[in-house]
C-alpha cells in the first residue's frame, strides 16, 4: 500500500474558528544539492517549545506540503526523508528557524532544503597489496562547533570488510582525519603470539598524527581513499602483579585528540595471594605511549617509552590535586551543578560551592561547567596555567580554582529583528560580541526566526557589538580576526539597553 | 581476530630426506591452492603439528616447506582469510600425514568463501538505508535439517549490502522490518509505515522463499524491492501486570519476525507495538529482566495474533511462570551435564544442580522435547515423567503447566557397541523404538570406537564416508542406506562390522 501522497490536515481545530486565525503553512521540500523536489517526505509542524501535538503530512511527487487552518503563533517545522532522521527547518549547530504565523509574514511558499550528507569510502591494504579485513577505522572530524574549530573523534565502530573496504556515511561538511588499527591476521597463528603488529596508521600513510592528511568534504561530497599498513615488530610489556585489562594505552591523534589502542592482555597465572601475575600487554609496537592505570580510564596518564620486555610502571606518578570554589554574585541556583575537567574528571559541586579532585594526572584539561541558569563571569587558577578554560596542570601541583558566576535573574536579555532593507530576514546568525574580545564566554548567539525576530538571554551587562550574518553557519565567530570584517556594519550597544524597543540589526552577507 | 580453519585435501604424501646423528630427518613440502580455481594461494599460514607445532607461510607460488622433521604422524592445516572449511570433520579426517622417506609434495586445497551482495530499494527505486539482511543456511542441527541464522548485513545509504564469508550451501535471505521514518513511535501516524520483512525474492514467509545455492567462492548479486505498508498498532497488557517485558512477534512456529522492547503508551499505560504487519503471528511476551537465567522466575505469555489493517487495542496476555522441572535420580547422581532437553527447533536445556544437590531444568519454554541422558559413563534403566516413558516419547511442556519431575533410574549394567567400519567414516547410531531417540553422530576411524552407556534395546547403525548435510534424525533420510541392526541386552557389548555407505557430496 502506498502512503497517501498528501494529507491535508486541519490543524489545532478545536476553538479555532476565527477567520483571522485561519492561515496556512505550505511549501516544497527539496534536495539541497540537486534542488529536485523530494517525494514522500514526512513534514511535521508543532508549536514552538512544545514536544507534543505535532501534525504530520507527507509530500507528494512535486515535494509539496501544506498545513491548513493554522492559528497565529510560532511553530517548529521539521522534515524527514524516508529512512532519515527528522531535521528542523534551517537547522545548524543546535539552532533552527521557527516559522512565525502573524498575518504579515508569508508562510505559503516555504522552501525546505534537506541537506545531502557526505561520505568517505576507502580500502585498507597491507604492504603486499592484500586487503586488510576487520581493521578498525577511527574517524576525526574537524569542524566549527559553537563558533570554534574543534577536532573530535567520532563514535561509530567502523571496520573493513573482507575486501579491506569501509564506508562512513552521514558526514557533515568539514575536514576529516582517519586512523586505522588492525591486527595482522596471521599474527595470531604464529608460534608465540603477536610478534608482528600494524602500528596505528593515519590517512597519508603515516604513523604520526601531525603528518596525517586531511580529507575535506563539502555537502554531499564523497572521498575515496586508500591506506597502506606496514607490519612492525610487536612487543610484550609486563604488567605489574594484580593489574588486569583495564589499563588504557593512548597515542596522540589529530587536533589534540587521543586514540585508545586496541591492545591485548595475554598469559597470566594466579599468584600466591590469588592475584594475577605474569600478565603481558601485547599487540602494540615499541613506542612512546600515554598509559592510564586501572580505574582511571579516560583520564590523563603517564608518558612511557615501551620496549619489548618493559615493565609497566605500577602507579601513575606526580598526581596533582585540584580543588576550588564556585561563588555566585547574587542568589545561587538550587539545581545541582557539575564541573568537568576533560579528559576524565567529573564532580558535583557541593552546596557550599566547593569541589575537589584528589588524583589529577599532570596534563592539559578543559574546564566545563554547564551553565543552565547562570553565567560564569571569571575563572582564576593558582598552581596551574589557565588560558581560555584550558588548564595546564603540572606534576605534584596543588591547584586552586576560583570561579565566579552570576545567576540568570541578574542578567539581561535582548530582543530584536534581523532586517535586510525593509524586510525581515529569517535564518540569520545573530551574535552579541563583547567589546572586550577576550571575554569569549560572554558571547551570545541566536538564529532569527522567519519574521526576523531573535532573543538573546543571560547577558552580562556591559559594552557589546550586535552582528547579523546571512548564511553564517560554520563561522568561527569566537576568533577575533574572523569577525573583524563584520564589525563596521554592526550595532554598538550597552547592556542593558536604554530603550526597551526591539533592536533592528542589518543582516550582512557572508564575508 | 579469530582465524578460520580451512579444509585440507591431500593428493599425495611425500618427502625429502636428511639425517642428523642417528635420527633421519625429513622435509615436508607442498603447495596451497584454491580448490575451485586451482590458483596458488600466496601468504597462507601453514601449520604442521607433530611432537611440536611448526608454522610457515606459503610463498608467492603457494609453496611451503618444513625442514628437518623426524618421522611420524603429523597434522597439517592451512589458513588464509577468505577461505574456509566445508566441513570441520572433513578436515580432521584428511589432514593426517605420515612423515617419512619417499614423500611426495602435499597439495593443500582451500575452499574459497562466497559472498552475496545486492541492493535494497523501495517501490520508487529509492535506496533504503539501515535495513538488516539476514542470511539463513540450511544445516543439520541435532540431526534435523534447519534453516540456521547466519551473517547479518546492513544496507548503507545507497541501499547496498554485502554478506561475506559464506560457506557453500543453500541459503535464504530475509530483510528485517524497517520503519520508513525515524520518529517517536507510540502514537505517531508516521511510525506505522514500514517495509515488512520479506524473504527473497518477495515472500512473506519461509515456505514461499526461494533458496539460493551458494557454491565455493561464488559472488552473487541479490536485490530486493520492498513495498511499504501501513501496519497495525497492537497494544497489550499483561495479566498480572509486569514491568519491562519483552515482546516477540513470531510466525506460527515461533521463529521471531521481530523481537522488541514494546513502548509504554503514556496515556493508557499499555504496552505498544507500533507497527505489526498483517498476518497470523504468535505474540510471545516474557520478562526481559529475568534473563532466563537459573533460579529466577521467568514469566511467559503467548497468544495467537491475527493482524489485519485495523489496530488491535488492549490485548490481555495471561502470564504464567515458565516451569522448572526437577530431575530425580535414584542411586548415584548422574552429573550436571548429562541430562538435557532438546527440541527440534534447537533449544537445549541442561539440568543444573542447586546448592543443596537437587537437579533442575529451569524456565522451560512450551514445546516438545527429547530427553538426552545416559550416554558416556551412565545409562538409565528408565527415564519417566509420571506415566510418560521418556526413553520412547517426547516430553510435552504446555504453557502454564506444572510438569512432574523427571525420574531417572540408573541402569545397573550398561550395554556397549563396538563400531568397526571398513574405513574412516561418520557413524550414526539410532534406536529403533521409536526412531529418532538415542541419536549419535560419531567420527570413527577404521581402528574402531566403542560407544558405552547404552540401555537395552534395538539399535540401527550406519556408516557413511561423509554424513555432511544428512538429516540423520529423520528416518526417511536414512532409508535405503546399508545398516546393521543390533539387539542389545543389559550389560552386553556387541561388535558391529560396518560397510561404509557412499554419499555424493551435497
Amino acid at each position: 500500500m502506498r502512503i497517501a501522497l498528501l494529507l491535508l490536515v486541519a490543524l489545532f481545530a478545536s476553538g479555532q474558528t476565527a477567520p483571522s486565525d485561519d492561515y496556512q503553512i505550505s511549501g516544497v521540500v527539496i534536495d539541497n544539492l540537486s534542488k529536485r523536489p523530494l517525494n514522500r517526505v514526512l513534514v511535521q509542524l508543532a508549536k514552538a517549545g512544545k514536544n507534543t501535538g505535532e501534525v504530520t503530512v507527507f509530500t507528494g511527487p512535486a515535494g509539496l506540503f501544506r498545513f491548513t487552518h493554522v492559528p497565529r503563533g510560532r511553530y517548529r517545522l521539521l522534515a524527514a526523508k524516508r529512512g532519515g532522521m527528522l531535521e528542523a527547518f534551517q537547522a545548524y549547530d543546535g539552532y533552527s528557524t521557527a516559522i512565525v504565523v502573524d498575518g504579515v509574514q508569508k508562510t505559503d511558499s516555504l522552501v525546505f532544503p534537506i541537506r545531502t550528507p557526505a561520505s568517505i569510502s576507502g580500502t585498507v591494504i597491507d604492504e603486499n597489496g592484500d586487503p586488510v579485513r576487520n581493521a578498525s577505522i577511527d574517524l576525526f572530524e574537524e569542524s566549527v562547533v559553537r563558533g570554534e574549530i574543534e577536532t573530535r573523534m567520532r563514535a561509530g565502530g567502523f571496520s573493513t570488510n573482507s575486501s579491506g573496504q569501509f564506508h562512513v556515511g552521514h558526514l557533515e561538511p568539514g575536514r576529516y582525519y582517519l586512523a586505522v588499527q588492525a591486527t595482522p591476521w596471521f599474527s595470531e597463528g604464529m608460534n608465540s603470539g603477536n610478534e608482528v603488529v600494524y602500528p596505528i596508521t593515519f590517512y597519508g600513510d603515516t604513523t604520526d598524527a601531525k603528518s596525517a592528511h586531511a580529507i575535506p568534504l563539502a555537502e554531499g561530497g564523497s572521498a575515496n581513499i586508500q591506506i597502506t599498513l606496514h607490519t612492525a615488530p610487536g612487543i610484550r610489556v609486563k604488567l605489574p602483579p594484580g593489574e588486569m585489562a583495564e589499563i588504557g594505552i593512548y597515542l596522540p591523534g589529530p587536533g589534540g585528540t587521543r586514540i585508545p589502542l586496541n591492545t591485548s592482555v595475554t598469559g597470566g597465572q594466579a599468584g600466591s595471594n590469588g592475584e594475577f601475575i605474569n600478565l603481558e600487554l601485547t599487540n602494540l609496537p615499541a613506542g612512546r605511549y600515554e598509559v592510564t592505570n586501572r580505574g582511571e580510564f579516560g583520564t590523563h596518564g603517564q608518558i612511557v617509552d615501551l620496549q619489548n620486555g618493559s615493565t609497566l610502571p605500577p602507579e601513575n606518578n606526580g598526581y596533582a590535586t585540584i580543588s576550588g570554589k564556585l561563588s555566585f554574585d547574587g542568589p545561587q541556583p538550587k539545581s545541582a551543578i557539575m564541573i568537568a575537567l576533560n579528559p576524565g574528571l567529573n564532580a558535583k559541586i557541593a552546596a557550599d560551592g566547593t569541589f575537589k579532585f584528589d588524583k589529577a594526572a599532570p596534563g592539559k584539561y578543559t574546564l566545563t561547567i554547564r551553565e543552565s541558569a547562570f553565567l560564569i563571569t571569571a575563572v582564576e587558577a593558582q598552581g596551574a596555567h589557565l588560558v581560555n578554560d584550558s588548564l595546564d596542570v603540572p606534576a605534584d601541583a596543588a591547584v586552586e580554582l576560583t570561579i565566579r558566576a552570576v545567576a540568570a535573574e541578574s542578567l539581561a536579555s535582548v530582543e530584536g529583528i534581523a532586517m535586510q532593507g525593509k524586510g525581515a530576514v529569517g535564518g540569520a546568525l545573530v551574535l552579541l560580541l563583547p567589546k572586550d574580545a577576550a571575554k569569549k564566554r560572554f558571547i551570545r548567539r541566536d538564529q532569527s526566526d522567519s519574521d526576523g525576530s531573535f532573543h538573546l538571554t543571560n547577558i552580562m551587562p556591559g559594552e557589546y557589538t550586535l552582528v547579523a550574518i546571512d548564511d553564517g553557519r560554520d563561522l568561527a565567530y569566537k576568533t577575533e580576526s574572523v569577525m573583524k570584517p563584520y564589525l563596521p556594519g554592526a550595532v554598538s550597544l550597552k547592556i542593558p539597553p536604554e530603550k526597551s524597543a526591539p533592536l533592528l540589526v542589518a543582516v550582512q552577507g557572508r564575508k | 581476530m579469530p582465524l578460520q580453519r580451512l579444509t585440507l585435501f591431500f593428493a599425495c604424501i611425500c618427502s625429502l630426506f636428511a639425517q642428523t646423528g642417528n635420527q633421519p630427518l625429513f622435509n615436508v613440502t607442498g603447495t596451497v591452492v584454491n580448490s575451485v580455481s586451482g590458483a596458488p594461494i600466496r601468504g597462507a599460514l601453514v601449520r604442521l603439528s607433530s611432537t611440536e607445532l611448526h608454522t610457515t607461510t606459503a610463498d608467492s607460488s603457494g609453496h611451503f616447506e618444513f625442514a628437518g622433521l623426524p618421522s611420524g604422524v603429523a597434522y597439517v592445516s592451512a589458513v588464509r582469510p577468505g577461505f574456509d572449511s566445508r566441513d570441520r570433520r572433513q578436515e580432521q579426517k584428511q589432514s593426517q600425514i605420515k612423515i617419512g622417506p619417499a614423500m611426495d609434495p602435499l597439495l593443500v586445497k582451500l575452499n574459497p568463501l562466497a559472498k552475496i551482495s545486492g541492493r535494497v530499494v523501495d517501490e520508487d527505486g529509492e535506496p533504503i538505508e539501515a535495513v538488516n539482511v539476514q542470511s539463513f543456511r540450511e544445516q543439520i542441527f541435532n540431526g534435523y535439517m534447519q534453516w540456521r541464522p547466519g551473517n547479518i548485513a546492513e544496507t548503507d545509504e545507497a541501499g547496498f549490502f554485502t554478506l561475506e564469508d559464506l560457506a557453500a550451501g543453500s541459503y535464504q535471505l530475509r530483510t528485517g522490518q524497517k520503519r520508513l521514518y525515524t520518529v517517536p513511535p507510540t502514537r505517531s501516524e508516521a511510525a506505522r509505515y514500514i517495509y515488512p520483512p520479506v524473504f527473497y525474492p518477495n515472500a512473506a514467509n519461509r515456505d514461499a522463499a526461494q533458496p539460493i545455492a551458494v557454491s565455493p567462492g561464488a559472488d552473487l548479486k541479490i536485490d530486493f524491492a520492498l513495498h511499504s505498508i501501513r501496519a497495525a498498532r497492537v497494544s497489550f497488557v499483561t495479566v498480572p501486570p509486569y514491568e519491562h517485558v519483552r515482546a516477540i512477534i513470531g510466525d506460527e512456529e515461533g521463529a521471531p519476525l521481530a523481537d522488541q522492547l514494546p513502548l509504554t503508551d503514556p496515556v493508557t499505560g499499555a504496552y505498544v507495538l507500533a507497527a505489526v504487519p498483517p498476518g497470523n503471528w504468535k505474540l510471545i511476551v516474557h520478562d526481559r529482566l529475568s534473563g532466563r537465567s537459573n533460579h529466577q522466575e521467568t514469566p511467559w505469555g503467548e497468544l495467537p495474533l491475527e493482524v489485519g489493517h485495523a489496530d488491535i487495542e488492549n490485548l490481555q496476555v495471561p502470564m504464567a511462570k515458565l516451569p522448572d522441572i526437577q530431575v530425580l535420580t535414584t542411586g548415584p547422581p548422574a552429573g550436571s551435564n548429562n541430562i538435557q532437553l532438546i527440541s527440534a527447533k534447537g533449544r537445549i536445556y541442561a539440568a543444573t544442580p542447586t546448592p543443596n544437590g537437587e537437579m533442575w531444568l529451569h524456565g522451560v519454554e512450551p514445546g516438545s522435547y527429547r530427553v538426552n541422558a545416559g550416554f558416556g559413563f551412565y545409562c538409565f534403566a528408565s527415564i519417566t515423567s509420571e506415566s510418560s516413558d521418556l526413553l520412547r516419547e517426547e516430553l510435552l511442556v504446555t504453557p502454564g503447566s506444572n510438569p512432574a519431575p523427571i525420574q531417572l533410574v540408573p541402569g545397573d549394567n550398561c550395554a556397549s557397541l563396538k563400531l568397526l567400519p571398513s574405513a574412516n567414516s561418520d557413524v550414526i547410531v539410532t534406536s529403533t523404538n521409536p526412531p529418532g531417540f538415542a541419536l549419535q553422530l560419531l567420527q570413527v576411524s577404521e581402528s574402531g570406537y566403542t560407544v558405552t552407556g547404552l540401555h537395552e534395546g534395538e539399535y540401527h547403525v550406519y556408516a557413511f564416508d561423509d554424513a555432511t548435510a544428512l538429516e540423520y534424525a529423520n528416518p526417511a533420510a536414512l532409508r535405503g542406506f546399508k545398516s546393521q541392526t543390533v539387539q542389545l541386552e543389559t550389560g552386553q557389548t556387541a561388535t558391529v562390522q560396518l560397510e561404509v555407505n557412499h554419499r555424493p557430496a551435497p
